[in-house]
C-alpha cells in the first residue's frame, strides 16, 4: 500500500531520516520544518497521512493539529518525547490518530502508519475481527478466546467493540469513558482501570502481560491488531 | 519580634535596677563619681548579647535612675551641681555609641557567615556537577563508542562482512542507542528530583504490568542473567506514575544485574503494593545499606554505572510516599520498595 505522507519535524536528521526509510517502502514524502509549513502543506499538498512532531518552533504541533483537523481527516500520527504524556492527550483529543515516543523503532512507526491507513481507506472493520486467537463477531455480539465463548455484560461488549473498531489505534481514557459510559463520566480513570483489569481476565489476559488490551501509560489502551504481526 | 523586644527591655530595666541597688549599697564606701562607671560594663553586656535597642533603654534608664536617686535634688529629675552633667551625658554617650557599635560589628559578621554559607552550597553544587559530568561523559562514552565501532565497520568500503556479523553490528547500535536513552532520562530525572521538579502523575496501575514492562526490555541487554517475574496474577492496584516507577524498577533490575553473580537469576517479586528486586551475589556491608542511595556512591570498588540510578529510584519512591531500602539475604542483595497503601474503591459493574 503506497501512500502519500506529510512528515513535519524540526530536526533534518528526524526529516531526512524518515524520508529515506518511508520511500524505501514505496511511499511519496513531502517535508514539513514546523507546524505553520505543516498546515499549509497539508491544505495544499492534501496527504493521505501526517506524522507530526509536537515540540516545534514557530507553531508546535498540537496547534497544528487542530488547525489541520479545521479542514483535512487524514490520519495524524504525532511524535513525541518520554514525558510529553498530557501534550500525547491533548492532541489525541484534538483530532489525532496516534502517537509514537522517540526514539522510536521504526518496526513500531511502520506498524502505526499501516493502522492508520487502513483505517483511513475506509475498509471499516470487518464483521468477525479475528487477532490471535480473540474472535470478535459484531453481527451476532459474539466474543470467543481460542474458540471458547466469552460472556460480557453489554458494557464490556460496548469497550471491547470500541477497541476493535480502531483496533492496533491508542484510544485515550477520556475516549473510552465518554464512548461506554457517556462524556461525565470522561474523568472516571480509577474506575476505568479496575474495568480494564476485569476485561482482561474474561479474555484470559494475564494481569501481568496482557496480550490483548495493551496498556498506554498516561494516555489510553490499545487493542492488539492483526496488522502488528 | 515583639516578645524580643519585650524581653529586651525587661532584661535592660532588671540589669539597670540591679546595678543602681549595687550603686546604693557601695554608697557609703565609694565617691559617687567613680560609681557611675559601674554601669557601663552592664550597657556593653547588654550591647553584646541583645543588640542597640537594650543598649539604648539601658543607657536612657541608668541615666533616669542616676538622676533621680543619687542626683541632689534627690527625687527629682533636677540637676544641682553642674558637674553632675557630665556624669550623665557620659553615660547617655557610652551606651548609644556602644550600642551603634556593636549591632554594626553584629550584622557584619551576620554577613560574613551568610556569604560564607553561600559560598559553601556554590562549591557543593560545584563539586555535584563536576562528579555528575565525569560520571556522564564516562557512561555516555561506552555506549556511543560501541555505536561509533559498529557503525564505522559497517561503513568500510573494502570489507566484505556476512549476515551474522552484519546482524551483530546492526543489533549492538540498536541496544547502545536504547542504553542512552534510559541514561538520559536518568539524567533528567535526577535534574527533576535535584530541583523539586519531580511531581508524579499518578493512575492506578498494576505493578506487576509494570515490572513484566520493564523485565521485557531488559532481558537482550541482561548479560546472560535470567530475569523473572514472580506475581499473583490477581489485580491489586497502586497509585503510580506508570514512567517513573517504570524508571525506578529499571534502574533496581539494572543494578541488580551489575552487581550479580555471573549468570544468577534476578526476580523480581510483586505483592500488591510491595516490589522486592533481589540477586544473588555477594552481601552489601552493613554501612553501605544506607549509603548506596547517595548520589553517586559507587559501592564494591566496581566502578559500573553513574551512581545515579539508586538515588533516582529513592528520589522517586519518596516522591510517590513510599519506601525503599536494601537488605542483605541469604543469597544475596534485596531491595525493597513499599509504596503507601492506597486501595482502590470497589467498581460498580
Amino acid at each position: 500500500m503506497s501512500a502519500r505522507i506529510l512528515v513535519v519535524d524540526d530536526a533534518p536528521e528526524i526529516r531526512n531520516l524518515l524520508k529515506r526509510t518511508l520511500s524505501g517502502h514505496g511511499h511519496t514524502v513531502e517535508l514539513g520544518e514546523d507546524g505553520v509549513e505543516g498546515v499549509q502543506k497539508a491544505r495544499s499538498w492534501q496527504p493521505d497521512l501526517i506524522l507530526l512532531d509536537l515540540a516545534m518552533p514557530r507553531m508546535g504541533g498540537l496547534t497544528a493539529c487542530q488547525q489541520i483537523r479545521e479542514f483535512s481527516q487524514a490520519p495524524i500520527i504525532v511524535l513525541s518525547v518520554m514525558g510529553e504524556e498530557q501534550d500525547k492527550v491533548r492532541a489525541l483529543d484534538a483530532g489525532a490518530d496516534d502517537y509514537v515516543t522517540k526514539p522510536f523503532g521504526m518496526d513500531e512507526l511502520m506498524a502505526r502508519i499501516r493502522v492508520g491507513l487502513r483505517r483511513a481507506a475506509g475498509g471499516g472493520s470487518p464483521d468477525i475481527f479475528t487477532c490471535d486467537g480473540l474472535s470478535v463477531d459484531s453481527s451476532a455480539r459474539r466474543v470467543t478466546v481460542t474458540g471458547q465463548e466469552v460472556h460480557l455484560t453489554p458494557i464490556e461488549y460496548s469497550v471491547l467493540s470500541y477497541l476493535v473498531a480502531n483496533a492496533g489505534r491508542v484510544l485515550t481514557h477520556n475516549q473510552i469513558l465518554a464512548h461506554a459510559w457517556g462524556p461525565e463520566y470522561a474523568s472516571e480513570l480509577q474506575y476505568l482501570r479496575s474495568f480494564i483489569g476485569q476485561l482482561r481476565k474474561k479474555l484470559g489476559d494475564s494481569a501481568a502481560r496482557p496480550h490483548y488490551i495493551m496498556t498506554e501509560p498516561g494516555v489510553g489502551y490499545r487493542l492488539r491488531s492483526p496488522d502488528w504481526e | 519580634m515583639r516578645t524580643k523586644r519585650l524581653v529586651d527591655t525587661s532584661l535592660s530595666l532588671a540589669t539597670v535596677g540591679v546595678l543602681s541597688l549595687a550603686i546604693g549599697g557601695l554608697l557609703s564606701l565609694w565617691q559617687l563619681g567613680n560609681l557611675t562607671i559601674l554601669y557601663i560594663p552592664g550597657v556593653l553586656w547588654l550591647a553584646a548579647k541583645r543588640g542597640r535597642l537594650s543598649a539604648l533603654v539601658a543607657s536612657v534608664a541608668a541615666f533616669l535612675v542616676y538622676d533621680w536617686f543619687f542626683i541632689e535634688p534627690y527625687h527629682t529629675f533636677e540637676v544641682g551641681q553642674p558637674q553632675e552633667w557630665i556624669s550623665l551625658g557620659v553615660l547617655l554617650m557610652v551606651g548609644l555609641f556602644t550600642g551603634e557599635a556593636y549591632a554594626l560589628l553584629r550584622r557584619q559578621s551576620e554577613e560574613l557567615a551568610e556569604h560564607d554559607r553561600h559560598r559553601q552550597l556554590l562549591a557543593e553544587s560545584d563539586r555535584v556537577k563536576s562528579s555528575l559530568l565525569a560520571a556522564v561523559s564516562h557512561d555516555l562514552r561506552t555506549p556511543l563508542a560501541a555505536i561509533k565501532a559498529s557503525a564505522s565497520s559497517l561503513l568500510q568500503p573494502q570489507t566484505q562482512f556476512d549476515d551474522d556479523a552484519r546482524h551483530e553490528f546492526l543489533s549492538a547500535i540498536n541496544t547502545e542507542a536504547d542504553r542512552l536513552d534510559r541514561l538520559v532520562r536518568n539524567l533528567l530525572d535526577m535534574s527533576r528530583i535535584e530541583s523539586g521538579a519531580l511531581e508524579p502523575r499518578l493512575e492506578w496501575h498494576n505493578l506487576s504490568e509494570i515490572a513484566a514492562d520493564v523485565i521485557d526490555r531488559l532481558q537482550p541487554v541482561s548479560d546472560g542473567h535470567d530475569l523473572q517475574l514472580v506475581a499473583d496474577d490477581h489485580e491489586f492496584l497502586a497509585e503510580v506514575d506508570y514512567v517513573q516507577m517504570s524508571q525506578v524498577l529499571t534502574n533496581l533490575v539494572d543494578n541488580a544485574i551489575r552487581h550479580g553473580a555471573p549468570g544468577a537469576a534476578v526476580r523480581v517479586i510483586v505483592n500488591e503494593n510491595r516490589v522486592t528486586v533481589e540477586n544473588q551475589g555477594s552481601h552489601l556491608p552493613a554501612d553501605e545499606l544506607d549509603r548506596i542511595f547517595d548520589r553517586f556512591y559507587r559501592g564494591g570498588g566496581k566502578a559500573s554505572g553513574t551512581g545515579l540510578g539508586l538515588a533516582i529510584a529513592k528520589g522517586v519512591v519518596e516522591a510517590h510516599g513510599g519506601r525503599i531500602w536494601a537488605e542483605n539475604t541469604s543469597a544475596g542483595v534485596a531491595f525493597q520498595v513499599q509504596l503507601p497503601n492506597r486501595r482502590t474503591e470497589a467498581l460498580p459493574a
